[in-house]
């Protein structure tokens, strides 16, 4: 789908420094246009999406239970250089997204 | 501001502030090596902005290659208006504070030094003697405070000593991270000891001012340079008593760092104690043959 043209929107980006946060240079602020990073990002929720819906799909019901709705809530992060982080939902995510897998037929 | 130090430093490269430094000589700054993580490879002058409002060009010296430490040497001697700290040794339970922060509107950092020294895994690898410490201000993340120095806190007041007395302990490098919650820092700092810096870099041994001084005494290899380093100033001309002089008075010091050095291999001194010792004996040596040099 064609994003239309308009204001320029930017997105947060972090640094990846392997440091893992305990060096303390400072963290300068750094942003990429949101439109830019549309691929990382629509790559990194196809991703996620199908990992939670081959986990569903493998879901054994048994004892006359059956499960209907798997749901996965976790923060995505735009990283400075290249691609994208999937961690816990934070407040160092720049999105945080929700996948709710509903099984058909259910 | 008065009653602060202000031998710290801004370090910007091309208008991005990489971190903080401070000047260990009048014409040397250290910091953490990585503050400098972001230098251009191509390109290592640096621009540091000191406390007195002046901008000072510089470039790398040295990059310690098993430490998370960095020399900065200016290219330009600084309108040199400011007083330089003095090593010291840090001891637990002693308190701690830190002249710099990194915008006006953060806080300045004290508390209680909880250990030191102790060996520290750093971040990149290596390892330091460094200082734990303990610190009031709950930030939950102290990014911008690396490289900046930790001095002593002066007990009859809660206020930094003035320039002219601080005692310099150790050198900002990391926070320790909440263990429940790893995007918080816990309260926990950790510096290298100043005995530590004092050991990496050859830059501060007797070596080095035998050389500036062009008497060269003992044979030594150059330091590692991270690029191409600026010429070594020599005197322009020494007069010959002066270079007698000197040399005695090296050749003295020289000695007594060898016979200090042989108590701490009887395990009779503590060689933190001995490496500052040995700064400060090389700082009389340099600021002896300034002065015969310029009489």
């Amino acid at each position: 789908m064609a994003i239309p043209e308009g204001p320029e929107v930017r997105v947060e980006t972090v640094a990846l420094d392997g440091a893992g946060g305990r060096q303390i240079g400072p963290r300068n602020r750094t942003t990429a246009l949101l439109k830019d990073r549309h691929d990382d990002i629509q790559a990194a929720v196809a991703e996620a999406a199908t990992v939670l819906q081959e986990s569903a799909a493998k879901l054994d019901d048994s004892h006359q239970w059956r499960i209907r709705t798997v749901e996965a809530k976790f923060g995505l992060t735009l990283t400075a250089e290249a691609g994208v982080i999937l961690s816990k939902a934070s407040a160092e995510a720049s999105f945080e997204v929700t996948i709710t897998i509903e099984r058909q037929g259910s | 501001m008065a009653g602060r130090s202000q031998y710290w430093v801004d370090i910007h490269q091309g208008g991005t502030p990489l971190g903080a430094g401070f000047f260990i000589t009048a014409r040397y700054v250290l910091t953490a090596r990585h503050c400098l993580r972001r230098i251009r490879r191509d390109d290592d002058t640096l621009d540091l902005h000191c406390a007195d409002g002046e901008v000072v060009a510089a470039r790398l010296y040295q990059s310690g290659a098993d430490a998370d430490l960095a020399l900065i040497e200016t290219t330009k001697p600084k309108d040199w208006s400011i007083a330089l700290p003095r090593p010291d040794l840090p001891r637990a339970r002693d308190g701690w504070t830190d002249p710099y922060r990194p915008t006006a509107s953060d806080p300045y950092l004290k508390g209680l030094i909880e250990h030191a020294p102790v060996p520290y895994l750093c971040a990149d690898g290596t390892t330091v003697q460094a200082l734990q410490l303990g610190c009031d201000q709950a930030l939950g993340d102290y990014s911008g405070y690396s490289g900046s120095p930790v001095e002593r806190l002066v007990e009859h007041s809660e206020e930094h000593c003035d320039s002219d007395d601080a005692r310099l302990l150790g050198i900002l490098l990391e926070q320790h991270l909440d263990r429940e919650n790893p995007d918080r820092a816990s309260g926990v700092l950790f510096a290298a000891t100043i005995g530590e810096v004092l050991e990496r870099f050859d830059y501060f041994g007797l070596a080095h001012f035998e050389r500036i001084l062009g008497l060269r005494l003992t044979p030594a290899d150059p330091p590692p340079f991270a690029s191409e380093p600026s010429s070594v100033v020599e005197p322009p001309s020494v007069v010959e008593p002066a270079r007698s002089s000197l040399r005695a008075k090296i050749a003295e010091a020289s000695a007594l760092v060898d016979g200090l050095e042989d108590w701490v291999s009887r395990g009779l001194l503590d060689p933190d104690e001995v490496r500052v010792m040995a700064s400060r004996i090389a700082n009389s040596i340099v600021d002896a043959g300034i002065a015969e040099m310029t009489r």
